[in-house]
């Protein structure tokens, strides 16, 4: 039985651990940091027989566990003002690329933006989750999703057009 | 509720954001050993929950099961199974001598069995480790580098094959074979002068063997749960003589050379275990030594299959797809590997 979970488990690795890990990239920006929000967020799905069971719950669990890692560990951050690993360099060399750049200033706006809008912008617009779904994800309501997503793209359009 | 995104319209800013995130993480893959780190966690989590469970029941138990999971190689650590090695391993031995699990992933060791000296074949049923000595028997290891005789298997005699499923050991001598399982050890004889060459278990019970007949050749012969005498499988369908065996969820695989001789190619057919026909053929995997004795072929429960040429490597078939598995650290040392 305990074989089947953990088969159920390497199972769900392989199909969802890569795009769980650039989420988590993506709402903490570090690499290691990212890590261990979805490393958490597997063992932590495994505590619920039930849960591995249904692949759906599963799944949901894994995102929404991935989401509330990520949020504790900016909450931390906040605390500590420890930043460390970042996802990009703050200041490129001068020989880097154009497209490198504009990697950098979309991270910096991304990582200024306020929390739940960038969990809203990164679940709709990298995740391509309905606006529904998310909400489930972030347990809002669908209107509290798409009113995120307008503010945040609206900020990061004004924070990108500031840098570029 | 649909979980994905309907196609819908985008403002432009909507459509560069889109690109931007995914560019922004494009190429970011899990680490090397994510898996690996995984798995352990997840089996260190589990012995801690066993152990919170036991604790309201009586702290006495607690207390003793905690001085047996941190006090290693206990001497009262007289139960060798299961061990947990987790089902994206393999066994193989470490160029330490040590049997060890490994991840296929990443080649870190994930348990370790200790050295069973010389032996002559190895087979895993899950979480559980069985190993046939040089010097005779089958032992079943257990994770703190126990070794427990396996009940109904004489213990002075020489093993030639061994294969291990649904709780069941096949226990291959070159006349005959033992099936082993809760309900005691069961006999199959074959006819003067065949001898068994490898062995395979389905979960539910079915064998498969290699024999070689009086006059050299090779061929295939399967017993039903049940049943104590084997049945012939057509030879057609394995031309070269069938060198070894292992039990899928769609058929039994059969390893063989490809030149018929001394060749360092082989190929995986699968056939058909009633019919003998052929259900799929033709992955090729090249071992780079000659075709021989210490070949060994295995599968999981994924259908996934590992060829295994001792020191020569070890070779992980996923459908079409052959890829070289990695040795721990220490290197893989002589004595064939298994999924």
């Amino acid at each position: 039985m305990d074989d089947e979970l953990t088969t159920e488990l390497v199972a769900l690795y392989h199909e969802h651990y890569r795009q769980l890990l650039r989420m988590a990239l993506l709402l903490v920006d570090d690499r290691s940091a990212a890590e261990d929000v979805v490393q958490d967020a597997f063992v932590r799905v495994f505590d619920s027989r039930a849960r591995l069971r249904d692949r759906d719950k599963a799944l949901a669990f894994l995102r929404r566990a991935v989401l509330n890692r990520a949020r504790s560990l900016l909450r931390r951050r906040q605390v500590s003002k420890r930043y460390q690993h970042r996802l990009v360099q703050r200041e490129p060399a001068p020989d880097e690329s154009v497209q490198r750049v504009d990697r950098t200033v979309l991270a910096e706006a991304l990582a200024r933006l306020p929390r739940r809008q960038r969990e809203a912008v990164v679940l709709r617009y990298y995740a391509d989750f309905s606006e529904a779904y998310a909400a489930e994800i972030m347990r809002v309501t669908p209107g509290a999703v798409k009113a995120y997503c307008s503010r945040g793209v609206a900020r990061l359009s004004s924070l990108l057009r500031e840098r570029v | 509720m649909t979980e994905r995104n309907a196609a819908s319209e985008e403002s432009s800013d909507e459509r560069l954001l889109r690109a931007g995130l995914h560019s922004l993480v494009e190429g970011v893959e899990p680490e090397r050993n994510a898996l690996a780190r995984l798995l352990a966690r997840r089996r260190r989590r589990t012995v801690l929950r066993s152990v919170f469970v036991g604790s309201g029941v009586a702290v006495a138990t607690t207390v003793v099961l905690l001085f047996a999971l941190v006090v290693p190689n206990g001497p009262w650590s007289t139960d060798p199974v299961p061990v947990g090695i987790g089902p994206d391993s393999y066994l193989v031995r470490s160029g330490g001598g040590s049997l060890v699990a490994v991840s296929l992933e990443s080649g870190d060791v994930i348990r370790e069995f200790g050295d069973p000296g010389d032996l002559v074949a190895v087979a895993r049923d899950r979480d559980r480790v069985y190993v046939a000595p040089a010097s005779g028997g089958v032992v079943a290891m257990g994770s703190r580098r126990t070794e427990e005789p396996l009940e109904g298997v004489p213990e002075g005699e020489v093993v030639t094959a061994l294969a291990a499923a649904g709780e069941r050991v096949a226990v291959a001598y070159e006349d005959r074979v033992l099936v082993v399982s809760d309900g005691g050890a069961r006999r199959i004889g074959f006819e003067p002068g065949l001898v068994v060459r490898d062995v395979a278990v389905e979960s539910g019970g079915r064998l498969a063997l290699v024999v070689q007949d009086r006059d050299g050749s090779v061929g295939l012969r399967t017993v039903a749960p049940g049943e104590d005498g084997p049945r012939r499988l057509g030879r057609s369908v394995v031309s070269c003589g069938p060198a070894r065996v292992a039990w899928t969820s769609t058929g039994l695989a059969v390893l063989r050379s490809v030149s018929c001789g001394e060749g360092e190619s082989v190929r995986i057919t699968t056939v058909d275990p009633r019919e003998g026909t052929r259900l799929a053929g033709g992955v090729r995997v090249e071992v780079g030594a000659p075709v021989g004795r210490p070949l060994r072929l295995s599968a999981d429960a994924a259908d996934r299959m590992l060829v295994s040429a001792g020191r020569n490597g070890n070779w992980l078939v996923e459908g079409g797809t052959v890829r070289s598995v990695p040795c721990p650290d220490s290197g893989c040392s002589a004595g064939t590997a298994v999924m």
